[in-house]
């Protein structure tokens, strides 16, 4: 069953462009359906400005959308009273592409971690100990961390430390915004494995913004793809060289070759 | 084989005290694209730009000899003859290597004009030439415009326009193409291809990314902890790799596993 699904979504921006004020709409979304079966991995592609990062933000209530309908658990977000959406927001974490910028850089990591526990339940001193020790080593950092403020850390490790923070508090729905895109590749392997492992440990869903197709295969179990604004295809993850929409063609015709026997040459 | 154009000898560079680079030595052969991989600290920067003295504070020892010349050492005036001349560099970020506030043409034309006597209006035609050969469809508005007003494709681009301009012998590409998306990276790689076969000047390419060597370089140079641990041709580097750490990056790619079932 779909634990998340989203309904013919539009949004739209306001410029106001130049000094004379004149107001110019922006599409971003374009009536976006899309499902994410319970413990699975939709992964969502799409060039820059395609609308990706809009549908997370909409998904996460960080946005309302103009129309359309988010059903997470079967409960219509839209429908729901303020008391209600504080306890579904539990169940729904999320990962950026930035770590440095979505930690509080005065925070040591004990603090960052426990901050979305405390906002739930009653921990006492020890207890939050206990958790934050446990989260770290979850995500493959050591009790030696939990002292330790953002900047002593690289960034594939500060992004541990997000994703130790996104599950503490046991979410059903992970959304990952170019989680390790701005990582190098010996790091971004680590972090897509741990995600890997996580979804499995926790049965956790994912919905993975990214533009990068090896990721995708990796990772996910469902392929969408996005251009200009709406999702103009998705199929299985595994057939993801069937794609057909030119964009989608020419997003496999961009990958990068992994052997120099395999070149584009001119 | 053929003189090399670029000729580093056991570099060394260290900040205050703190030893970053530690004795590197490799050659660039005229028409050929080297390749520097390594993470994110293993100083593949650090050697690119201390050789033509960008590291502020850095106390740089070794040889760097450019067709002969030695580039340690010199002072602020020679280096200004070297950069953009006779070694031009693109960076990884084309944003911040712009003045916001002035736009393309007067910082084209500004390069041009202090290494070449120029007119204006000739410094100007030359800037247009240069954009229409980098696949900009309309040069003559983006001559008009200011950097915020470009994509970073775009940007990256008219940067590869200015850098070659000149018609350096050496082009130093740090991270060309790390910050823009797939199919634009594959628009930019092949164009720096294309350019470096026309004017057969050779590119010392600074990586993280397995996928850009494969696609572009003839040798490749790891580096690892400020160490140059294995140097060798690129087919070499992928069928045998001799180094541990070769070894896990190339571990670490992810397209291999594509479409296999996990």
């Amino acid at each position: 069953m779909s634990l998340l699904s989203v309904q013919n979504v539009s949004k739209s921006y306001f410029l106001r462009s130049g000094w004379s004020g004149a107001v110019q709409c922006v599409p971003a979304l374009k009536d976006v359906s899309i499902d994410l079966i319970s413990g699975t991995c939709l992964g969502l592609v799409g060039e820059s400005g395609a609308g990706k990062s809009t549908l997370g933000r909409i998904v996460l209530g960080l946005e309302q959308p103009d129309r359309g309908q988010i059903w997470f658990q079967g409960q219509d977000l839209n429908q729901l009273k303020s008391q209600q959406l504080r306890s579904l927001r539990r169940e729904m974490q999320v990962v950026f592409q930035d770590s440095f910028s979505s930690v509080n850089p005065r925070f040591n990591v004990k603090a960052i971690i426990t901050e979305p526990l405390c906002n739930y339940l009653k921990l006492t001193a020890s207890e939050a100990t206990e958790q934050t020790i446990q989260l770290l080593e979850t995500v493959g950092l050591t009790a030696a961390d939990a002292d330790k403020y953002p900047h002593q850390f690289s960034g594939g490790q500060l992004q541990r430390v997000t994703i130790a923070r996104a599950i503490a508090l046991k979410p059903k729905l992970m959304i990952l915004d170019e989680p390790v895109s701005s990582l190098d590749m010996t790091t971004q392997a680590q972090i897509l494995s741990l995600l890997l492992n996580l979804k499995r440990q926790f049965h956790l869903s994912y919905l993975f913004i990214t533009h990068d197709l090896a990721a995708v295969a990796y990772l996910a179990d469902r392929v969408a793809v996005m251009y200009k604004g709406a999702i103009v295809e998705s199929l299985n993850s595994s057939d993801f060289t069937k794609l057909q929409h030119p964009y989608s063609q020419q997003l496999i015709a961009a990958q990068l070759p992994t052997h120099p026997r395999q070149r584009h040459r001119n | 084989m053929a003189e090399a154009v670029l000729t580093v000898d056991q570099l060394r560079v260290a900040f205050s005290g703190r030893s970053i680079v530690h004795g590197v030595t490799f050659e660039l052969q005229p028409g050929r694209v080297l390749g520097i991989i390594g993470e994110s600290g293993s100083g593949k920067s650090a050697t690119c730009l201390s050789m033509l003295g960008l590291l502020q504070r850095a106390t740089v020892e070794g040889s760097v000899q450019l067709a002969g010349q030695e580039l340690i050492g010199l002072n602020a005036a020679q280096l200004r003859q070297i950069r953009g001349r006779k070694i031009g560099m693109i960076f990884q970020n084309p944003a911040s290597f712009f003045n916001p506030i002035a736009t393309i043409e007067q910082q084209f034309t500004e390069t041009l004009r202090s290494h070449q006597s120029l007119t204006q209006t000739d410094a100007q035609s030359s800037a247009l030439h240069h954009l229409s050969t980098v696949g900009l469809s309309e040069p003559e508005r983006v001559l008009r415009q200011y950097p915020f007003q470009l994509s970073g494709g775009m940007l990256q681009r008219v940067m590869i326009a200015i850098a070659l301009s000149l018609k350096p012998q050496v082009l130093i590409a740090d991270e060309p193409t790390t910050a823009l998306d797939v199919i634009t990276q594959m628009q930019i790689l092949r164009l720096i291809q294309q350019l470096q076969q026309q004017t057969n000047c050779a590119v010392l390419l600074v990586t993280h990314d397995l996928g850009v060597i494969a696609q572009m370089a003839d040798d490749v140079v790891v580096m690892w902890n400020g160490e140059l641990v294995e140097q060798t041709s690129v087919n070499q580097l992928f069928d045998q790799p001799q180094h541990a750490y070769t070894r896990s990056l190339l571990a670490a790619r992810l397209t291999p596993r594509l479409g296999e079932k996990r």
